[in-house]
């Protein structure tokens, strides 16, 4: 395990990550309060919240998941494997994650772009999900996860390109 | 190339690209994709990549990972891991290799909180290798007891794996969370065994301390861990009731916690989000992973290497215990190069229906496989415990040596899991008796 960290991170991403990944937090922090208050009602007055069960799927769990992606791969990274690599010489190094990343890019660049395509489909039919009595939106949420994907391949884009700057001026 | 020829190509593949420290979710979703284009075609390929991530991530039963994550940040961040250390201590102490007996105990309360293999060892690596290696305990010993003793982290509820094993094996979530506690606590006991034998003969592993607690500093020592450890108390008991499930469970845990910390004046906004940060840090990487092997088993399932294993397994699945003995091979060789959790949702399909044919118990399957899982958390060369102790203690001590260490806890895992499986009761006993 060790670090993809991305040591002179665009200050003009941190904003956006951190903006992100703070949306994300708010909601953790609210999804728990509303299932608890769902579970209390339930025990203690026969009253749960109606829909939480959706909103819970449908909403915090979507943003809590996806949202923080890029803020998470700029830290401590994605978790990796050294133990085949690590008496390789820096530049191997270097190039290695290089591809790496360029992968990465290309792999979650993907996602982000699917994902936009379906989001946009759910949007046009206006999605909804049935609850116990009543009917949610739920085709906002969709666009929850290209905002993520997106700025995450935005991050892995910036780190493919500072090893092509740091290749190219050795 | 056969449909089946690239199946396996295909897990090749996912190996090579980790080992070329590719993260392993990209890994996974990018070998699936490209193994379903040329398979299909790219349209059914988008058409999967469109509809995973949403159809995964938005799910009620699922939102209990997020919520033990942060019970169990918060628990860290509240200093729980050095006053769990502190409390073993002084009450194990005095035993031979007695700190690495008290660092067991100590990441098996702190797995009472946590529901990741990799938090407890990160959690409780920081605060007890230094103080082993401040007394020259045995690098090996030191580091390796962490790094396994952390592997409890998923065995003893909560368990973020039990969550998603419950899922896929459509089992209650609650019933395993109870299933695990008896193995846990086995393990626990069994390592500490293994621990204290082995000092006793060499006692150059772990210099003895010449060191006695009093019985009012051993009582004193419980007055921090007691909130917390009612809490979990009240969680597992609220759950073997059927109080509330295991995804209700986690958010009142969750808040429960933050309360509790607050109560004993340590909450501040800054640990509040830093608790946050590292749930959210650890949900995020979770779920990528997840997505990945998501769309790898539908890549596999179109290749049918599923049932090509199941029909080579199959031979074996009349007996009981070979397909047991199969299970196990499969699991220990595939978690040596993939993680935990690609490991599972790859081999589920395959073992599910086996097992359910032969009328065997899912519960303590799932135990079983979880027991698997964790061992492949500390086998070379994809051991993810390792890797987390060995940024804990950076150069001091080899990954090596480290991987040396944990030999020793293997031998006991395997110990275990034959107990498990000669005597089933072990895993059933207390969900049996749930309502």
């Amino acid at each position: 395990m060790n670090d993809t960290a991305e040591p002179d991170f665009p200050a003009w991403l941190r904003l956006p990550s951190d903006g992100l990944a703070t949306i994300a937090g708010v909601l953790i922090l609210v999804m728990m309060v509303h299932v608890t208050a769902d579970v209390f009602g339930r025990l203690a007055f026969s009253a749960p919240i109606n829909g939480t069960l959706e909103i819970v799927a449908g909403y915090y769990m979507v943003a809590v998941v996806f949202l923080p992606l890029a803020h998470v791969s700029r830290g401590e990274g994605h978790i990796f494997i050294e133990l085949f690599t690590r008496k390789l010489p820096a530049r191997v190094l270097s190039w290695m994650d290089a591809a790496a990343a360029t992968l990465t890019f290309g792999y979650v660049g993907l996602m982000a772009w699917q994902c936009a395509v379906e989001a946009m489909i759910q949007t046009e039919g206006g999605e909804l999900w049935e609850t116990a009595d009543d009917l949610i939106v739920i085709w906002p949420s969709r666009w929850l996860i290209p905002t993520g994907c997106a700025l995450m391949a935005v991050l892995f884009a910036c780190i493919v390109a500072r090893h092509a700057r740091a290749g190219s001026g050795r | 190339m056969t449909p089946l020829e690239l199946g396996f190509a295909g897990i090749a593949a996912v190996i090579l690209l980790i080992a070329l420290r590719v993260p392993i979710g990209a890994a996974l979703g990018l070998v699936a994709f490209f193994g379903i284009v040329s398979l299909r075609n790219f349209d059914v390929a988008f058409a999967a990549l469109r509809t995973t991530p949403f159809e995964f991530a938005a799910h009620w039963s699922l939102s209990a990972i997020p919520m033990f994550l942060l019970m169990g940040a918060v628990a860290y961040y509240s200093g729980i891991s050095s006053a769990l250390f502190h409390a073993a201590r002084l009450w194990l102490g005095a035993l031979p290799g007695g700190l690495a007996v008290a660092a067991t105990f100590a990441c098996a309360g702190f797995a009472a909180a946590s529901g990741a293999s990799i938090a407890t060892a990160a959690a409780m690596g920081r605060i007890t290798i230094p103080e082993m290696l401040a007394f020259k305990y045995d690098k090996g010993l030191a580091a390796g007891v962490v790094a396994s003793a952390g592997t409890l982290g998923t065995l003893i509820p909560p368990s973020i794996l039990m969550v998603l094993y419950g899922i896929f094996a459509e089992v209650s979530v609650s019933k395993l969370f109870i299933a695990g506690i008896l193995p846990g606590i086995l393990t626990a006991f069994v390592y500490s065994a293994m621990i204290v034998v082995r000092c006793r003969l060499n006692p150059k592993l772990a210099p003895n301390i010449d060191y006695e607690a009093t019985w009012g500093e051993r009582f004193a020592a419980l007055k921090e861990i007691w909130p917390l450890a009612a809490l979990v108390a009240g969680i597992i008991g609220g759950l073997y009731a059927g109080v509330f499930t295991a995804t209700e469970a986690g958010a009142a845990g969750a808040s429960l916690s933050i309360a509790i910390v607050w109560l004993q004046g340590k909450l501040s906004l800054e640990r509040l989000k830093l608790s946050v940060l590292e749930a959210l840090s650890s949900t995020a990487r979770i779920f990528f992973v997840a997505v990945g092997a998501v769309l790898l088993t539908r890549f596999l399932a179109l290749t049918g290497v599923p049932g090509y294993l199941a029909d080579v397994v199959g031979g074996w699945a009349a007996d009981p215990l070979l397909l047991v003995i199969a299970a196990s091979l499969i699991y220990i060789v595939l978690g040596m190069f993939l993680d935990p959790l690609g490991v599972m949702l790859l081999t589920l399909p395959l073992f599910l229906p086996m097992f359910t044919a032969l009328n065997l118990d899912l519960i303590w399957f799932g135990i079983l496989v979880i027991k698997y899982l964790e061992i492949g958390m500390i086998t070379p060369p994809v051991g993810m415990n390792v890797y987390v102790i060995k940024s804990v203690v950076g150069d001091k001590i080899e990954l090596e040596t480290i991987f040396k260490g944990v030999a020793w806890f293997l031998v006991c895992d395997i110990v275990v899991i034959a107990l498990i499986v000669a005597y089933p009761d072990i895993a059933l006993l207390l969900p049996g008796m749930m309502r």
